[in-house]
């Protein structure tokens, strides 16, 4: 089959209004104690037999949502059927290695039936969707510390359909995938929650600060000459720039397939819109 | 945003019941189960020990062999689904030349690598990240050198209508000029088919492994797993049009929802469901009586199956009553990620062959799974749309709907 010429359509640029963002870095002793902070924040959307299940990246980002939820809650954001994205960095790896264990000296049975609830990329979504009593879509993207960005191709896909009124999205993953005992002292599981409204739900006086996503209307193959110097977007460069100290700073990241990210504080969109 | 209708030009199938889209097509409407008892590893201490496994994974034409042999099993699995869905739409020679992007689902890639290395080649990756590289779909993205955006997804057995749905918002905000769209899922290892059959989600009929996966029949106990994947090609129909390509269909709608109910049950509550199709349904601009085919989710669990027949009830009302219902995963098992990607083109066999495959094993219906089913045998019968469910793990409901292009 022949193809015809190549067809170049200008790809548009995607942007979210940032009601609410939210960081959180908690060490591996810490993360136990999440448990009645989640209890209290979600009640009986986190039962105890759900909560005693869950991963600890989930654990994290549950208690992020939580407090990005207080926040939503001071400013009348109505964030019900909002739509969930979570990118957690290869959950389950300690609950996995001691399921493969036990399947080799118990066999079959020693598995784990909580093993795929909890321990795959959906499985944050799924629980957050759960805890928020969201009925809005829910779904897990990208899943390796290379992909954070993904979040981002997937929630604008989101927003651009209108039955979603607005997204929150979600990363969370361990600084150090190292064996614990190696470096328990430096591990860090870190979360951060973006919770952005549709923009035509954006009131004209907000005043919040955007993330801009620029896919390059670029020629093919300029993916192959992109700035490589500028840093790719990830969960800790996201969580600085959210930073009391950066929040206020026009930051930039390259993404994975090409193309730009950028923080835009208010005054900055400002400036951008005249 | 671009609303030109979204076309399919393109298939990439791997499957218990064959690797075409014709020989899966002539399977499902023979009634043919790719059920049996689990041969590639030890199953005699699993509670179910069966599955529809698929044996060896083709080489893609213009694909080195031995560089093919060396992958792994999940990416061959992958590189066959896209590069014969390439090929098959026209685009692979020229997929450099078009802003191809790439939307999949994998829900698990690294827990299928922390076993496959620990037991296949003593390699301890679980506890060494180190060990571990970037995701599967962005390697293949750089190695067929795609230049449009790429992504994993999973909204566990959701996850092909997800990646549906989110292929054509690219497509319609300009973002590519093509999009690969799919799922892939090589579930059926040993830590996986126990950590289902402990979850009791399994069936454990396993001295009659073909007539285990049962979908709204009384005696059904739970589903079996399958493997494998499916990939569509999409673009616009204005593309496909100006380079007169084959057209399997037309991607319709997509309507997407949350139970925010249980990690694993289903809602008793119908209604997060019925929203998804109703959505499905608004967005392609059909009414229910003009669907008709329902390709369900149908796992073959005592619970799942009742709470979609509510759904459907409530989403269609009496149109129900006329609607040809089937469950194809009474042949080709549940492929889990893969499972709805593999199930529209199930849809898209129906338009080309003018018939709806069965639901196998459908030998007593449940009085609370009341549908027009299409038992044991396909019915000969045109069919211009097509709706096909698909609900997960983690309350995920989705539901697509394909219309016959002519």
């Amino acid at each position: 089959m022949a193809v015809s010429p190549r067809i170049t359509s200008a790809a548009a640029d995607a942007e979210f209004a940032v009601a609410v963002a939210v960081a959180c870095a908690v060490r591996p002793d810490q993360v136990a104690s999440l448990r009645s902070r989640v209890a209290l924040a979600f009640g009986e959307q986190t039962p105890t037999s759900l909560l005693k299940q869950l991963e600890d990246q989930t654990l994290v980002a549950l208690a992020a949502v939580a407090d990005a939820l207080d926040v939503a809650r001071t400013m009348a954001l109505d964030t019900r059927d909002w739509a969930v994205v979570a990118a957690p960095r290869r959950p389950g790896r300690a609950r996995v290695s001691e399921s493969i264990q036990k399947f080799c000296t118990q066999g079959a049975w020693g598995v784990s039936p909580h093993l795929i609830p909890h321990c795959s990329l959906h499985s944050l979504a799924g629980t957050l969707s759960q805890a928020l009593g969201s009925h809005g879509p829910n779904l897990g993207t990208g899943g390796t510390p290379d992909r954070d960005s993904d979040v981002l191709l997937t929630a604008a896909s989101f927003l651009a359909d209108e039955t979603v009124p607005g997204v929150w999205m979600v990363w969370t993953g361990w600084n150090d995938e190292a064996p614990i005992a190696d470096t328990l002292d430096q591990r860090v599981c870190r979360a951060v929650v973006l919770g952005c409204p549709a923009l035509t739900a954006v009131p004209a006086a907000a005043g919040w600060p955007s993330l801009r996503l620029k896919l390059h209307t670029y020629e093919i193959h300029a993916i192959f000459s992109i700035d490589l110097s500028a840093t790719l977007f990830c969960l800790e460069s996201l969580a600085e720039a959210i930073s009391a100290e950066r929040i206020h700073t026009l930051t930039g990241w390259r993404l994975a397939d090409g193309g730009r990210a950028e923080w835009i504080p208010p005054l900055a969109a400002q400036r951008v819109a005249a | 945003m671009n609303h030109d209708a979204i076309w399919i030009t393109g298939v990439g199938v791997l499957s218990p019941l064959g690797h075409r889209f014709d020989d899966l097509a002539d399977a499902l409407l023979a009634g043919k189960s790719g059920v049996e008892r689990v041969n590639r590893f030890d199953v005699s201490q699993h509670p179910s020990q069966i599955g529809a496994a698929v044996r060896a994974v083709p080489c893609p034409d213009d694909v080195d062999p031995e560089q093919f042999a060396r992958r792994d099993r999940y990416s061959q699995a992958i590189l066959w689904c896209v590069a014969s869905a390439l090929q098959d739409a026209g685009y692979w020679h020229q997929r450099q030349e078009r802003r191809i992007g790439i939307v999949f689902g994998l829900a698990s890639e690294w827990m299928w690598q922390w076993e496959e290395d620990h037991f296949q080649h003593h390699k301890l990756t679980v506890e060494n990240a180190s060990l571990e590289g970037p995701s599967r779909i962005a390697r293949l993205a750089e190695e067929l050198e795609l230049s449009g955006p790429c992504t994993t997804v999973s909204a566990a057995c959701a996850s092909g209508n997800f990646a549906l749905a989110q292929a054509r918002r690219w497509l319609q905000m300009g973002w590519v000029d093509v999009c690969i769209a799919g799922a892939c899922d090589m579930a059926l290892t040993p830590m996986v088919l126990a950590a289902f059959g402990n979850l009791r989600a399994l069936s454990r009929q396993n001295d009659r492994p073909q007539a285990a996966s049962r979908p709204f029949d009384k005696a059904r106990d739970g589903f079996v797993l399958g493997e494998g994947g499916s990939v569509l090609i999409l673009e616009r129909a204005e593309t496909a049009r100006r380079r007169a390509a084959r057209v399997y269909g037309e991607l319709a709608g997509v309507g997407l929802s949350s139970d925010a109910y249980h990690p694993v049950i289903p809602s008793p509550d119908a209604a997060p469901a019925t929203e998804a199709i109703r959505r499905a349904l608004r967005e392609a601009n059909v009414t229910p009586e003009q669907v008709d085919y329902v390709n369900a989710h149908g796992t073959s669990t005592p619970v799942g199956d009742v709470c979609e027949t509510k759904a459907l009830h409530a989403a269609f009302g009496s149109a129900i009553e006329n609607t040809p219902v089937s469950s194809t995963k009474s042949m080709t098992g549940h492929l889990l990620t893969a499972a709805s990607a593999l199930e529209g083109i199930a849809c898209l066999a129906s338009f080309a062959r003018r018939a709806v495959p069965p639901t196998i094993n459908l030998d007593d219906p449940d009085p609370e799974c009341r549908l027009n089913h299409v038992a044991k045998v396909a019915q000969e019968r045109p069919v211009k749309v097509a709706l096909s469910n698909s609900f997960g793990f983690g309350g995920s409901n989705s539901c697509a709907v394909f219309k016959a292009v002519s």
